[in-house]
């Protein structure tokens, strides 16, 4: 079996000068959450993980995946979640939405342990509370927003 | 030490309570309120309309508000009013017959207010109450009115002599008049609520001295809009673990009777407020101080079966007896003479078997709580316990002190994702989407 995750092919597959490189963003990961499963896939383009996030104690463990292909943004999905329809802050195909895009909150130099896994917890967290109280409790904003304040900044 | 789990029930159990309880706002207008109505009955002295009064009337609060455990009663299946208990005690002495005349001048004297005797009802059994509007936020309010006078000399002899009251309470023993509605007759009846609330505040005192600084901060950084520092935040608006359980347990009796069969013989407020006092032992969160009030009382099922409470040092606290004639004692602190289970043995014992009937609801809903893998599916249970609005409200606070603590950066997630108080900061962020 040939293996994929050489450091040649991810010099290669790295397009984009200052990128952090999977193994790198695979390395923390596993630090932080020891418990993640992660994989380099894709001829070292893509980084995988699959890890369980309980936003609190007293909930359920979710089984999270996150896909990061090295030119795209990291994709966020949980299983539990998938069918679900007329969820908040998500996405087509229900992927979480966690962050404004656009504005530096995540580029690709972030470290997906200290952005995406913990927001994606916080999003889970919120995700309860909208389940019980009807409203979203995190803040935010929608794509409408975006759209209004990309007019604006137009008109100036 | 609470394990995570428990510390987050102990976390949405209080804001729950939070939920229940009278808002600041909501407490300063009651305030002014109670203010302005003891002021017109003292002031009712000066203009002559107590002619047997040695000098003005002494108002004081009592019930609920007074002790801090106020929950917004629930009845015939809805929110009703909160209540105010002003009690009036006028200096004159108690005789045989003059109880009457001392209902009568209070009812009076309210009614030679305009507003007041707009919103005057038919007099009460011991109270006059008056009746304010619902506010636009949908709160209402009414306030009992209690007439009342010292206690005779000879009784509170009586009581130093003949029952183990301790003099520190008895002095405050007060006789309040009783209206028997059937044959218009009048008696008087024994109370004593200002001995009661001391004896309440001073169980209670440790834990207050404990988080009164913290708590009266954060009260006044809410409600800048009332306050213009910490220190002029009242004490009575600080609630211990002890109160809180209180009111958790008042709110929990009138949801989980809502519409029972036994709802008429539900445990009054008072059993459970001296009960969950009497077992106190200085817990300091509310979860603890509710697992110790609901496992020491509910030993004393087996008194049903006419059967001993085992442990000793749970019967030493004399919460619930059994005496020897069949009737249920639960003895008031302060009056040892004055029992609050004395209608107990009635009717089969019908008020003990509700009573031991919520305990055991109690138990089976915390220990659910307790062991719940799924918030979200338990929030149904949490509704079914307090009611849906407050739980709504509770769970919206929550969301908001964790939202608040990620953008001041004092979040952290640790390696589970568990969100709280350890591990690594969670990074200020928007969510987005559709």
């Amino acid at each position: 079996m040939r293996r994929s995750s050489g450091i040649l092919f991810l010099a290669n597959s790295q397009k984009r000068k200052g990128n952090i490189n999977l193994c790198i963003q695979k390395m923390y990961i596993s630090k932080k959450y020891p418990y993640a499963k992660c994989k380099i896939i894709d001829m070292g383009n893509c980084l995988q993980c699959n890890l369980s996030l309980q936003p609190t104690a007293l909930s359920p463990k979710y089984s999270v995946k996150v896909i990061y292909f090295v030119n795209s943004t990291p994709a966020v999905y949980v299983r539990e979640l998938l069918k679900k329809t007329g969820l908040p802050h998500v996405y087509k195909g229900n992927k979480l939405c966690l962050y404004y895009p656009g504005s530096g909150e995540w580029n690709h130099r972030s470290i997906l342990a200290d952005t995406i896994i913990p927001w994606a917890s916080e999003w889970l967290f919120y995700y309860e509370l909208w389940s019980i109280t009807g409203e979203w409790h995190g803040g935010g904003k929608h794509a409408e927003d975006k759209e209004a304040i990309s007019e604006q900044t137009r008109d100036k | 030490m609470l394990t995570a789990k428990q510390q987050q029930l102990n976390d949405i159990l209080e804001e729950i309570a939070k939920s229940l309880d009278i808002s600041p706002s909501d407490f300063l207008k009651a305030q002014k309120r109670y203010d302005s109505v003891g002021e017109w009955i003292i002031d009712g002295y000066n203009a002559g309309d107590y002619p047997n009064s040695l000098c003005e009337p002494e108002v004081f609060l009592q019930g609920s508000m007074r002790l801090g455990t106020a929950v917004r009663p629930f009845r015939d299946g809805k929110d009703a009013d909160f209540d105010i208990d002003l009690v009036c005690q006028f200096a004159e002495p108690k005789k045989e017959y003059n109880h009457k005349d001392i209902k009568s001048q209070t009812g009076r004297r309210l009614k030679n207010h305009a507003d007041y005797k707009r919103m005057l009802a038919e007099e009460g059994k011991r109270c006059w109450t008056l009746e304010y509007a619902e506010d636009s936020n949908g709160i209402g309010f009414h306030l009992d009115v209690l007439p009342c006078v010292a206690e005779s000399p000879t009784d509170i002899s009586n009581m130093r002599l003949y029952t183990s009251a301790k003099e520190k309470y008895i002095i405050h023993s007060i006789a309040i008049t009783h209206k028997d509605k059937e044959n218009n007759t009048y008696s008087w009846k024994p109370g004593n609520p200002k001995g009661y609330a001391q004896w309440f505040d001073e169980i209670k005192q440790p834990a207050l001295n404990l988080i009164i600084e913290a708590k009266s901060q954060a009260i006044f950084e809410n409600n800048r809009e009332f306050f213009a520092s910490k220190e002029e935040v009242p004490q009575y608006m600080v609630k211990t673990p002890l109160q809180r359980a209180i009111q958790l347990l008042k709110r929990h009796r009138d949801m989980r009777f809502a519409s029972h069969e036994l709802g008429d013989f539900k445990p009054i407020s008072m059993i459970i407020t001296t009960l969950a006092a009497k077992v106190y032992e200085n817990e300091h969160d509310t979860l603890s101080a509710l697992l110790n009030i609901i496992n020491t009382i509910n030993s004393h099922n087996v008194l049903l079966e006419n059967r001993h409470v085992a442990d000793h040092s749970i019967t030493m606290k004399k919460l619930i007896e059994k005496r020897n004639d069949g009737m249920w004692w639960i003895e008031n602190p302060v009056n040892p003479q004055e029992n609050f289970a004395d209608r107990w043995h009635e009717n089969n014992q019908v008020r003990a078997r509700a009573f031991f009937q919520w305990l055991g609801w109690l138990k089976e809903d915390i220990y659910t709580f307790l062991h719940t893998e799924n918030i979200v599916e338990c929030s149904n249970r949490f509704n079914e316990c307090f009611g849906e609005r407050d739980v709504k409200k509770a769970f919206s606070e929550i969301g908001s002190k964790y939202k608040n603590q990620r953008n001041e950066g004092k979040l952290k997630v640790n390696s589970n994702g568990i969100l709280g108080a350890e591990g690594a900061t969670v990074l200020g962020h928007t969510f987005f989407g559709e």
